[in-house]
C-alpha cells in the first residue's frame, strides 16, 4: 500500500505574534515552530495503516527551510522519506492543493491523510482540495479510523453526534482531534530518521485566487486583571476598581 | 614465669585434626557461596571501576573500619560501629593465635603471645567480647522487639543472631572453665587481664577439675563447630555484607554525587538505551542489588515512599537483584512496575545515606531513560506535553521562547562581554511570576556588591534538568549542546544561577558535553561577597527555617551559605526536622515539577507541614522548584496567613539598605 501524509510547519500558538503595519503574515523572528498538531494525528494514522499493511509512506510538506524539522519528526515518527516542497512565500490553500497535487499525481497514493486543518490559518481546505483534483474519495474532521480492504471512518459532527461511513480507496482522509495518541518517536527511530531519503524539491505555484487584504488581533472585548499582594491590598484595589467603575 | 596461656589447652588429640578439618570445609562453603555470585555480576557489562586503586582500597578500609556512613544513622548506626570495632579486635586475637601457633611457632619456633603483649591482648580480648554481646543485644533487641522496626526478613536471619550470641557466650564459658583450671588461685596478678574469665572462673571453681575438664573439652567442640557453621553461612544471609559492602566501598563512584553516565548519542551501533535487562545493568549495578543489607534507611527518607507512593528504594534495588539472580535476563521494569519508576523524585536522600554505597540515581534514571528512549513513555499526558514545550520552546511551561528575557528590561544587565558573571536564570525565573520577582533581588543584590550581570537572553534554553531525570536524554543533549554553543559564542567566562538544578546541570553534566567554565550558586556567590564586605545588610526580625534543596544540598554540598548568609541579616534561625544531608526534598526534582502528583499525600505538604510545625514565619528555600512546591502546598494547607514561602535572596534584597540608609 501506498500512504501520504501532508503536513505543515506551524508557529507554536504560545508564540508572541507580531505583525508590521501593512504586513499580511506575522513576523517569524523570535518564533517558535512546531508539527501542526493536527497533522500529529495523521502521521500516527498513516504509520499505524502501514504497520497493519506493510508498505511505503511518504511524507510531504510546502514550506521554507525551517519546515524540514517538521518533516524530520515525521520521518522519526515512521514515515519512510520525505519529500520538502521549498516555498518562501504564504501560500493560500488552493496553491498549496496544487502545488501538492502537481508533485504526487503520477504516483497513485492509495490512502493519503492530512490534519482538518493548520493551527495557524485554519481554513481546513488543503486535504479536501487535494482529494478533489486527484478525483478521489475525501472524508473530513475524522475522529475513528479503521482499514480491512476499504476504510471506515467516524466523523465528528456539531451536537456530540457521530457519522460512521465507510469509503473505497483511494481516499484521502483529513484528521480531526482526539483520532489517536501520536506516539513519541523512540531513540532509535530519531536516528534512523536521520538516514532516511529525504527530497527538496521546487514548484511553481499557481496565481492565488484570493487577498489577503489585512492581518491583525481582534479589538480587545475586555480584560482579566489578577489583583496581587496580601489581604488589605487586594481588597483595597477591588474597591479602587469598583469606584472607579462606578459600581460602588 | 612470663604471662601467656597455654593455647588449645586440654583440646582433645583429635580436637585439632577435626578443626582444620571443618575450618577447610567452612572457607570452602563460604568461597563457594561468594564464587557462585559472580557468574550474575558478569551478566553486567564490565565494571570500569578499578582505576586508581590505592585510592579505592583506602576508601574501603577507612569506611570499613571506622563506619563513617554507618554511623550517620544516630542510634542503630553507632550501636554497628561499635559492634564493629569490638567484633575486628576479636577477628585480630583470632588471626594473632592463627600466625603464631600456626606458622610463626611451628616454622620458626617463634612465640609473641606472652608478657605485656600477652597481657594487652588478653584484656583487649575480653572487654571486646562483652561490647560485641551489649551492642548484639541492642541490635537483636531493636531488630526483633521494637515492633515498628520492620526489616524485610532474611534467610537464617535468627538462627545467625543466635549462633553469635551463642559463640560469644561459649567464648567466655571456654575461658572461665580454663581459667578456674589454670589461673584464679594460680596466678593472681594475670587473672584480671580477663575479667569476665576471672569471674567466671571463680564462680566454676568450685564444681571441680574433673568436672572442669571434661565441661571445657565438651564445651569447645560445640563452640568450634558453631563458629565453622557461622563463618560458612555468611555468604548466604545477611552477613554476606560483611565481605561485599567493604567491596562496594572500594568500587565508589569517583564524579560528584548524583552524577549520570551520559549517554553517546553520536554511537550509532548502539541500538538500545537504558537499562530495561540485567544485561543492559552494569558490574556494579549488580553488585549494588547483593550489598544491600535491607536496612532501610533509604526507605524511612525517600519522600516518595513516605506519601503513600509505590516506590521503596531498596525493594526497587531488591527487585533489581531477584531479576539479576534468575538469570533469565528478564525485565527489569515489568519486576519493578513504572508507577515506582515514575515516583521518584531524584532526590537522592537513599544513594546519600546508604551505608553500602549502593547508587540508586543511575539506576531509577536509567529504566526511565529506557521507557522514554525506547518506548516512548512518560509519566502521564502532562509529562509529554512539557517534553513538547521542552522541545518547540525550549522552556517545560510553553512560554513563548522570545520573551524569555522580558522580565529583565530595565534592570541594568551588561551585554556577556562586559559582565563580571553570567546570570543564567533558568526557566522558572524567566517565565513565572513569582520566580522572576526572585530573580529581579538577585540581580538588586548583586549590583548592590558591586557586580556587573548580563543574560543570554533568548539564546538562553532550559537546562534540559527536568527531561534528563525523566529519562529523556535525548532532548537534554539538544537543549544542552545549544547553551554550550551559547555560552562560547559568548565569550562566557563564568555563570551564575539561582536555581540549583541549573547549577548543577551547568556544572557538573555539562562537563561530560564539553563546558569546563566555572558555574556557582547564587548562594556561595553572595556569601562571599558578604565575606569581602561588598555590601551591607539590616538587621530582619523574622523567624526562619531553610529547606535545602536537594540539588544544592547533597548534591552540590552547599549547606553552610545559606546558613551564613541567614545570620548576616539576622534572622531568627531554626533547623526543621530533616535538614542538610537528610532534607526532606519538596517533589519537584526528577522531572516530577513537570508532573501531576496523583498518588498519596502531597510531598509539598508534608514538607511545609515541617516547617508549620516549628512555628516558622517564613520557610526560606533557594530553589525555584522548592518555592513553586511551597507556594502550592502551603496553599493546600490553608497555611498562607502563618506560613510565607520565599527565596533566601528576597529575604537579603528585603535587607539591603535604602539610598538614605546608606549616605
Amino acid at each position: 500500500m501506498k500512504i501520504l501524509v501532508c503536513i505543515k510547519q506551524v508557529a507554536d500558538l504560545e508564540s508572541r505574534f507580531q505583525v508590521a503595519s501593512g504586513q499580511t503574515w506575522f513576523n517569524e523572528t523570535d518564533l517558535a515552530f512546531r508539527l501542526n498538531e493536527y497533522d500529529e494525528f495523521a502521521v500516527e494514522a498513516a504509520v499505524q495503516l502501514k504497520e497493519q499493511t506493510g508498505g511505503d509512506l511518504t511524507v510531504i510538506s510546502v514550506g521554507p527551510a525551517r519546515a524540514s524539522e517538521a518533516l524530520k519528526k515525521a520521518l522519526a515518527m515512521g514515515a519512510d522519506q520525505a519529500v520538502h516542497v521549498l516555498e518562501d512565500q504564504q501560500l493560500e490553500s488552493f496553491q498549496t492543493a496544487q502545488v501538492i497535487f502537481e508533485q504526487i499525481k503520477a504516483q497513485g497514493y492509495d490512502l493519503i491523510f492530512t490534519g482538518m486543518q493548520s493551527s495557524d490559518k485554519g481554513s481546513g481546505q488543503v486535504g479536501l482540495l487535494l482529494g478533489e483534483m486527484l478525483k478521489i474519495n475525501s472524508v473530513s474532521c475524522v475522529v475513528a479510523f479503521k482499514y480491512d480492504g476499504r476504510i471506515e471512518v467516524e466523523r465528528e459532527l456539531e451536537g456530540g453526534l457521530r457519522a460512521k461511513l465507510k469509503l473505497a480507496t483511494p481516499a484521502l482522509v483529513t484528521c480531526q482531534l482526539g483520532l489517536n495518541q501520536p506516539r513519541y518517536p523512540t531513540l532509535p527511530n530519531i536516528m534512523k530518521a536521520k538516514k532516511k531519503p529525504k527530497s527538496e524539491v521546487t514548484s511553481p505555484a499557481p496565481a492565488s485566487r484570493l487577498q489577503v487584504v489585512a492581518l491583525g488581533p481582534p479589538p480587545k472585548a475586555g480584560a482579566a486583571e489578577l489583583i496581587e499582594g496580601d489581604l488589605l491590598a487586594q481588597v483595597s484595589k477591588v474597591v479602587a476598581i469598583l469606584k472607579e467603575h462606578k459600581l460602588a | 614465669m612470663e604471662a601467656t596461656r597455654q593455647i588449645y589447652w586440654n583440646v582433645s588429640p583429635l580436637g585439632l585434626p577435626v578443626m582444620y578439618l571443618l575450618t577447610a570445609l567452612a572457607m570452602a562453603v563460604f568461597f563457594y557461596g561468594f564464587f557462585r555470585r559472580i557468574k550474575v555480576y558478569r551478566q553486567g557489562k564490565p565494571l570500569g571501576r578499578l582505576d586508581h586503586l590505592p585510592k579505592r582500597i583506602f576508601r574501603a578500609v577507612s569506611e570499613g573500619l571506622f563506619q563513617g556512613k554507618v554511623s550517620r544513622e544516630k542510634g542503630i548506626g553507632e550501636l554497628h560501629q561499635h559492634f564493629l570495632w569490638a567484633f575486628v579486635i576479636l577477628f585480630i586475637g583470632t588471626t594473632l593465635i592463627f600466625i603464631e601457633t600456626d606458622i610463626l611457632k611451628p616454622l620458626f619456633g617463634v612465640t609473641f603471645l606472652k608478657g605485656d603483649f600477652y597481657r594487652v591482648f588478653s584484656l583487649a580480648l575480653d572487654l571486646s567480647g562483652v561490647v560485641v554481646l551489649l551492642m548484639l543485644g541492642g541490635m537483636f533487641t531493636r531488630r526483633f522487639w521494637v515492633k515498628k522496626i520492620k526489616l524485610p526478613p532474611k534467610p537464617f536471619d535468627r538462627i545467625f543472631y543466635a549462633l553469635l550470641f551463642l559463640i560469644l557466650l561459649t567464648g567466655f564459658g571456654l575461658e572461665g572453665l580454663r581459667m578456674a583450671v589454670t589461673e584464679t588461685g594460680i596466678e593472681p596478678e594475670l587473672v584480671y587481664y580477663s575479667p569476665v574469665g576471672m569471674y567466671l572462673g571463680y564462680y566454676l571453681q568450685p564444681l571441680g577439675w574433673e568436672t572442669l575438664i571434661a565441661a571445657h573439652q565438651g564445651l569447645w567442640w560445640l563452640h568450634m563447630v558453631m563458629v565453622m557453621a557461622w563463618i560458612a553461612l555468611i555468604p548466604y544471609t545477611r552477613l554476606k555484607h560483611l565481605v561485599l559492602t567493604p567491596i562496594n566501598y572500594a568500587l565508589y563512584d569517583e564524579h560528584p554525587f548524583g552524577h549520570l553516565p551520559t549517554i553517546n548519542l553520536e554511537d550509532e551501533t548502539q541500538e538500545s538505551f537504558g537499562l530495561a535487562k540485567p544485561s543492559d545493568l552494569g558490574f556494579k549495578d549488580i553488585f549494588d542489588t547483593d550489598a544491600c543489607t535491607s536496612c532501610k534507611r533509604c526507605e524511612d527518607r525517600c519522600p516518595a515512599f513516605n506519601t503513600g507512593k509505590p516506590l521503596s528504594p531498596m525493594l526497587l534495588v531488591q527487585q533489581m537483584g531477584e531479576v539479576c539472580f534468575e538469570l533469565k535476563d528478564g525485565s527489569l521494569v515489568d519486576k519493578i512496575g513504572k508507577d515506582a519508576l515514575w515516583a521518584c523524585t531524584t532526590c537522592g536522600a537513599c544513594q546519600a545515606i546508604c551505608p553500602a554505597e549502593v547508587e540508586h540515581l543511575p539506576k531509577i534514571v536509567g529504566m526511565r531513560r529506557n521507557l522514554v528512549l525506547m518506548e516512548g513513555e512518560f509519566a502521564g499526558d502532562e509529562v509529554a506535553q512539557a517534553m513538547d514545550h521542552l522541545e518547540v520552546n525550549a522552556n517545560p511551561l510553553g512560554s513563548a521562547p522570545g520573551t524569555r528575557a522580558d522580565w529583565a528590561e530595565g534592570l541594568g544587565l551588561v551585554e556577556p562581554a562586559e559582565a563580571d558573571w553570567l546570570y543564567f536564570p533558568g526557566c522558572y525565573a524567566s517565565f513565572d511570576p513569582r520566580n522572576q520577582k526572585v530573580a529581579k533581588a538577585f540581580i538588586k543584590v548583586a549590583q548592590a556588591a558591586g557586580l556587573k550581570l548580563a543574560i543570554l537572553g533568548k539564546a538562553e534554553k532550559c537546562c534540559g534538568e527536568p527531561a534528563r531525570k525523566m529519562g529523556n536524554e535525548y532532548l537534554y543533549q539538544n537543549l544542552a549542546q545549544a547553551n554550550i554553543e551559547a555560552f562560547k559564542s559568548a565569550g562566557v567566562k563564568g555563570i551564575v544561577t539561582t536555581c540549583p538544578h541549573c547549577f548543577q546541570t551547568l556544572g557538573t553534566a555539562y562537563k561530560d558535553l564539553g563546558l569546563d567554565i566555572e558555574v556557582l550558586h547564587y548562594t556561595e556567590l553572595i556569601d562571599q561577597l558578604w565575606k569581602d564586605f561588598k555590601f551591607k545588610l539590616n538587621r530582619i526580625h523574622l523567624e526562619v527555617t531553610y529547606h535545602d534543596s536537594c540539588q544544592l544540598g547533597r548534591y552540590g554540598g552547599i549547606y553552610d551559605p545559606p546558613r551564613n548568609l541567614l545570620e548576616a541579616c539576622g534572622a531568627d534561625f531554626r533547623e526543621m526536622k530533616s535538614h542538610h544531608a537528610d532534607s526532606f526534598c519538596c517533589g519537584a526534582g526528577g522531572g516530577r515539577i513537570m508532573a501531576e502528583e496523583k498518588v498519596g499525600q502531597r510531598i509539598n505538604q508534608t514538607r511545609a507541614k515541617m516547617a508549620l510545625d516549628l512555628g516558622a514565619d517564613q520557610l526560606i528555600s533557594s530553589c525555584p522548584f522548592c518555592l513553586t512546591m511551597f507556594e502550592d502546598g502551603v496553599k493546600g494547607l490553608e497555611a498562607e496567613h502563618k506560613l510565607k514561602p520565599r527565596d533566601l535572596v528576597e529575604l537579603l534584597a528585603d535587607a539591603l539598605p535604602t539610598l538614605e540608609e546608606r549616605l
